[in-house]
């Protein structure tokens, strides 16, 4: 069971976005190419870049928080005694919960009253930016709710970071 | 506008990751100052339809291409030969090496992990103090952010509509005399500390040369880079596509460093650092909006007006109010909420945004060094296992001279200014 979550947040957080940022090198270079040495540029390769941008972003905000990478201002917090300093922990974690609700809410209001605008080239709607945006916050709130868990259990490595 | 202010310190003090410090306190004004409620995703969503912005992930990879490529072992090699038989050699190698490093990686943050996990541990075996060897590895990661390509740069001309090439050229000379500086400090405390040259004497003049020459593919990509910006072949943007697939094959079918099965390693690590990187700027976006509805840039530029109307004078309390505010905000969070506001009062008083520019980042960056609250200093100390209080004694001669380099960049704006203008 918990191979298997392990394996879907590496899925997530890391394979998705390693996946769209090569996709995103690769369209780039190729309309470079395409448009230097044989005067043919690719104008889908515009749009492309720019949604698989975003997913790898929104995507790879979760891996980063997987990984510790997703910074901040420890200082305080190391300086409180260790039941203090495990209290606030969680409170930051619960926090990054409230807000990554509130930003789910809002990308909801945004694919239901965005159904109009379209990226030129592609011809896709935008909201599949903010459905992104979406998914990668109900990927996040459960990496924190793994983060309180092990933090309550005290085999938090610091990891899942606040 | 106080209860957001209030959430926003609240969560900062909590050790809330600082996109979501950000995220935070927007919502809460928010939830107090309705507005449509798809808000929030619109402006994270559309702060990312920008093309100049892929120019970071492209860094991000031909850095890590470069790192494991066995181009950054090359470089340190070179760097060696240059000036491990100064005093201190180790530390002056981890600067000149920095000043290479920066032209490819083009962040303070890897930039300066790379030397605390590289460098730093064998400081540590000859004798130099933890604190001092962190410092050095902290320190001269403020070079890698304003030596061309710079994904700080990157930021501060897609926010102000500056032209990104200028911005490049405006770096080399500052990023030049940022390594001098931190190598003359270097000098300075190993002197005073006895820290031995790593040889007793240079090394003969065709070794060295037999470095760089072993080093050429990787020195020459900001000559290329440089190259393809002025005649046009490329857009800044572009540029970086060409130089990650540069770095990726030099390492790979070159220096044979990587395989293609580190393919994947690489994107990963890619796609993570550019992930924190760009996650802050669209949490920034939200903020920046807040801020735009409360008028803070107008109470600003009137505030700072009423100081005084010398532009030396103005610019000297903006670069002392960005130093007092980086030692308590994140760094590049500081470039992109600042950044488009203070260009209006800078273009008011007629200061070339490029020389602005590499003033800003480069002070943001001295801000990321500087305790209590920077990313890279946090980064060094988590590798290095320094604590806060060694890392602050040490870093005070390399805070000093810093802000010597950042006042004589600002009273002498043609140090920056000038290759641009020479060239464009």
């Amino acid at each position: 069971m918990r191979r298997g979550i392990g394996w879907l947040f590496e899925v997530v957080g890391s394979a998705v976005p390693a996946l769209l940022l090569a996709v995103v090198l690769v369209v780039v270079t190729a309309n470079v190419v395409a448009r230097t040495l044989l005067g043919l540029p690719f104008y889908m390769a515009h749009d492309i870049a720019l949604v698989a941008l975003a997913g790898m972003v929104w995507f790879g905000a979760v891996g980063a928080a997987i990984h510790g990478q997703l910074f901040g201002v420890a200082w305080f917090v190391e300086r409180l005694p260790p039941r203090a300093r495990t209290v606030a922990r969680i409170v930051a974690h619960l926090a990054v919960i409230a807000i990554a609700l509130a930003v789910i809410e809002a990308a909801r209001a945004q694919i239901a009253s965005a159904r109009f605008t379209r990226f030129l080239a592609l011809g896709w709607p935008k909201w599949i930016v903010s459905a992104g945006l979406l998914g990668a916050m109900a990927a996040l709130i459960l990496v924190q709710v793994g983060a309180i868990w092990r933090t309550l259990r005290g085999s938090d490595a610091g990891d899942a970071a606040p | 506008m106080t209860v957001a202010a209030l959430v926003f310190g609240l969560l900062l003090v909590l050790g809330v990751p600082i996109a979501f410090v950000l995220l935070g306190a927007s919502v809460a004004y928010f939830a107090l100052n309705p507005m449509m409620a798809s808000v929030v995703a619109q402006r994270m969503a559309s702060s990312l339809e920008s093309f100049p912005l892929l120019a970071v992930p492209f860094f991000v990879v031909a850095g890590a291409a470069m790192a494991r490529g066995g181009i950054a072992q090359r470089l340190y090699d070179f760097a060696d030969g240059l000036v491990g038989h100064w005093r201190g050699g180790l530390a002056q190698v981890a600067v000149m090496n920095s000043l290479f490093l920066g032209a490819m990686s083009g962040s303070a943050n890897a930039d300066a992990a790379i030397d605390a996990r590289t460098i730093a541990p064998i400081m540590r075996r000859q004798g130099y103090s933890n604190g001092f060897a962190s410092v050095v590895s902290a320190a001269s990661g403020v070079i890698a952010p304003i030596m061309p390509p710079s994904i700080g740069l990157i930021v501060y001309g897609l926010l102000t509509d500056t032209s990104i090439g200028r911005l490049f050229l405006g770096g080399v000379v500052p990023a030049i005399l940022i390594a001098l500086a931190l190598l003359a400090t270097v000098r300075w405390v190993a002197i005073r500390r006895g820290y031995a040259p790593m040889r007793p004497a240079r090394l003969p003049a065709r070794q060295i040369a037999g470095r760089g020459r072993a080093a050429l593919w990787a020195l020459a990509m900001p000559v290329l880079l440089i190259l393809g910006l002025r005649g046009g072949w490329f857009t800044p943007t572009e540029l970086g596509a060409i130089a990650a697939v540069y770095a990726f094959v030099v390492g790979l079918v070159i220096y044979r460093g990587i395989t293609l099965r580190d393919t994947y390693a690489i994107l990963r690590e890619a796609a993570h650092t550019t992930a924190s990187v760009l996650f802050i700027i669209a949490a920034a976006a939200v903020f920046s909006l807040v801020l735009a509805l409360e008028q803070v840039p107008q109470a600003l530029l009137a505030g700072l007006l009423s100081l005084s109307d010398n532009p030396h004078v103005l610019l000297m309390l903006i670069m002392l109010m960005l130093l007092v505010l980086g030692t308590l905000l994140e760094g590049l969070a500081l470039l992109v909420i600042l950044s488009p506001l203070l260009v209006e009062v800078t273009r008011t008083l007629g200061i070339d945004p490029v020389h602005f520019g590499i003033l800003l980042v480069f002070n943001t960056t001295i801000g990321s060094i500087t305790p209590p609250v920077g990313t890279v200093l946090y980064t060094v100390c988590a590798i290095t296992r320094c604590p806060i209080e060694d890392f602050t004694r040490e870093f005070m001669p390399f805070l000093a001279a810093l802000i010597g380099v950042l006042v004589l960049l600002a009273l002498f704006p043609p140090l920056v200014t000038f290759l641009p203008n020479l060239l464009f």
